[in-house]
């Protein structure tokens, strides 16, 4: 399993470096996205409003544990987040007929070129907290990036996997991204009323941003199984729903419409 | 020129239809659009509903509006995705590639533009509006619609255009719609940042197609500006949008068919 993810990583690599163009203007773009909108949402939030200053180590790690989470899976396993459409054009057969894991070989089976540009930007980040937070901050929020990273691949198979069920399981894939996409990148963990608070606990953002981040601030060992706890069930979870929708999918007939 | 106009029309309209062809596809995309309006409500509540420039209710319909406008907007895998495959085809037509461009690219934005006003008369209200803002919004907004999506469609018609003779340019589409979505005002009021950076902003174009929208929509008036000031502002936007699109073309055009077709 090792050997064949190497493989198939410094294929995509090869390939990516084949057309350095298109990597650089990849890389650059998202890398421009990225800052446009740290430095909008830093002018909205912080500039000239000192009484959020102290928020501001939070905010950035957050957006650089985001940017490298996201970068490192849809850079190495990009078919991941693809992976609702793959089964709704029937892209998985071929990978069926193996016996290699079908979702492993799904998520090794593209690589986002601009999600380059995410790592680096989330680095560089997470690099600049280093200046107005202590050196123990920057290295938690380099590991919860890597949690961060299980996370994204544990959502992705959870929304792909819908595709086995629905009929338009792309479209309800996109929604499930999105969501958490919004409710991780934000810092929602600390800006919704603790009324409403549990409601994120009902998201895959708890484990993806909530609960690692809260190891982020405050440095407890209990925060961080929690957050491990948190990623565990949520990759355990997806596994078992993609499992169950493939044992669905292999054993529909072919005589008939499928359902 | 009538012939000319009525081809135009059912083209526009052919392409108004293509919009209901995919609705249940779309339908869990349509269900971001409440959730991002919750969310960044909530994230300006947390930091700028201090200063009291606007009523939590006012700040929720005037997101709505500005991701209302944004949704729809610099999509040119959405919308553009057709044309750019059709230029080949368009060199060798009578009509002209930019004519038949725009039309199918301003009836497809403005009936996504106008779906959505009606999601968010249905929507908007449960996340926390008053339902008589969401409506003087949406009303307002049916006003200003026309022109600002003019502008959408000539900013989305230049990138496919650029698309054409460079391939990059759709890394650029994302940090594009980032300086509006940022800078612009569509995750919240201008009015709401500090100096200098609430000038720096308004005074840029960006500020006109959705901070200075979903002003209006919300408070009646513009600001800063007068009515007659804001649309001149946006009818020299539009000609030099209109003039770049032009350029743009004869660039493609020009590769093209030196690229051999």
């Amino acid at each position: 399993m090792i050997r064949l993810a190497r493989a198939a990583i410094r294929a995509n690599l090869d390939a990516q470096f084949a057309t350095p163009v298109n990597l650089l203007a990849g890389a650059f773009g998202m890398i421009l996205n990225n800052t446009l909108m740290l430095a909008g949402l830093w002018m909205m939030l912080f500039a000239g409003k000192p009484q959020h200053n102290a928020m501001l180590p939070y905010f950035l790690s957050i957006q650089g544990v985001m940017a490298l989470g996201w970068g490192l899976v849809n850079f190495f396993f990009g078919g991941f987040r693809q992976l609702a459409t793959l089964i709704e054009e029937g892209q998985l057969e071929p990978l069926l007929a193996t016996p290699r894991s079908p979702l492993l070989l799904a998520g090794l089976s593209r690589s986002d070129v601009s999600a380059f540009g995410d790592i680096v930007q989330g680095f560089l980040v997470i690099a600049f907290v280093g200046w107005i937070a202590p050196l123990d901050y920057v290295l938690r929020s380099l590991l919860v990036a890597l949690i961060a990273a299980l996370g994204w691949i544990g959502l992705f198979t959870l929304a792909g996997a819908t595709a086995f069920f629905f009929a338009r399981g792309s479209s309800i894939a996109q929604f499930l991204i999105e969501m958490t996409l919004g409710l991780s990148v934000y810092p929602t963990g600390k800006m919704l009323g603790p009324d409403i608070r549990w409601i994120l606990y009902f998201t895959p953002a708890v484990a993806i941003g909530v609960l690692p981040m809260e190891y982020v601030e405050r440095a407890g060992i209990s925060d961080f199984l929690f957050a491990i706890a948190a990623v565990g069930v949520l990759v355990a979870g997806a596994a078992g729903l993609f499992k169950l929708g493939l044992r669905r999918y292999q054993t529909v007939s072919y005589v008939g419409p499928r359902s | 020129m009538v012939e000319t106009l009525k081809f135009y029309s059912k083209y526009s309209f052919f392409h108004v239809l293509e919009q209901f062809e995919g609705m249940t596809s779309t339908l869990a995309f349509y269900l971001t659009f409440p959730f991002y309006v919750w969310v960044l409500t909530w994230m300006w509540n947390y930091f700028n509903s201090y200063q009291g420039n606007f009523s939590r209710s006012e700040v929720i319909t005037y997101v709505a509006v500005t991701e209302l406008l944004f949704f729809s907007f610099l999509r040119p895998g959405r919308f553009g995705g057709k044309a750019q495959s059709d230029f080949s085809i368009a060199l060798a037509r009578p009509r002209h590639w930019l004519g038949m461009t725009f039309s199918s690219l301003f009836a497809q934005i403005l009936t996504n533009r106008l779906l959505y006003c009606a999601i968010a008369l249905l929507l908007i209200p449960p996340v926390g509006a008053t339902l008589r803002g969401v409506v003087d919004a949406v009303g307002r907004l049916l006003v200003l619609l026309p022109l600002v999506t003019i502008i959408a469609v000539l900013v989305t018609c230049l990138f496919v255009s650029a698309k054409l003779f460079w391939e990059q340019t759709e890394h650029f589409v994302l940090p594009m719609g980032k300086i509006f979505l940022a800078l612009g005002g569509v995750v919240g009021p201008l009015a709401d940042f500090t100096e200098p950076w609430r000038s720096l902003l308004v005074a840029l174009p960006s500020s006109d197609w959705f901070f200075q929208v979903g002003y209006f929509c919300v408070k009646g008036h513009f600001f800063g500006l007068t009515f007659l000031e804001w649309t001149l502002r946006i009818s020299l936007q539009i000609v030099a949008l209109f003039s770049l699109n032009v350029f743009f073309y004869l660039v493609a055009k020009r590769h093209h068919q030196s690229y051999g077709g």
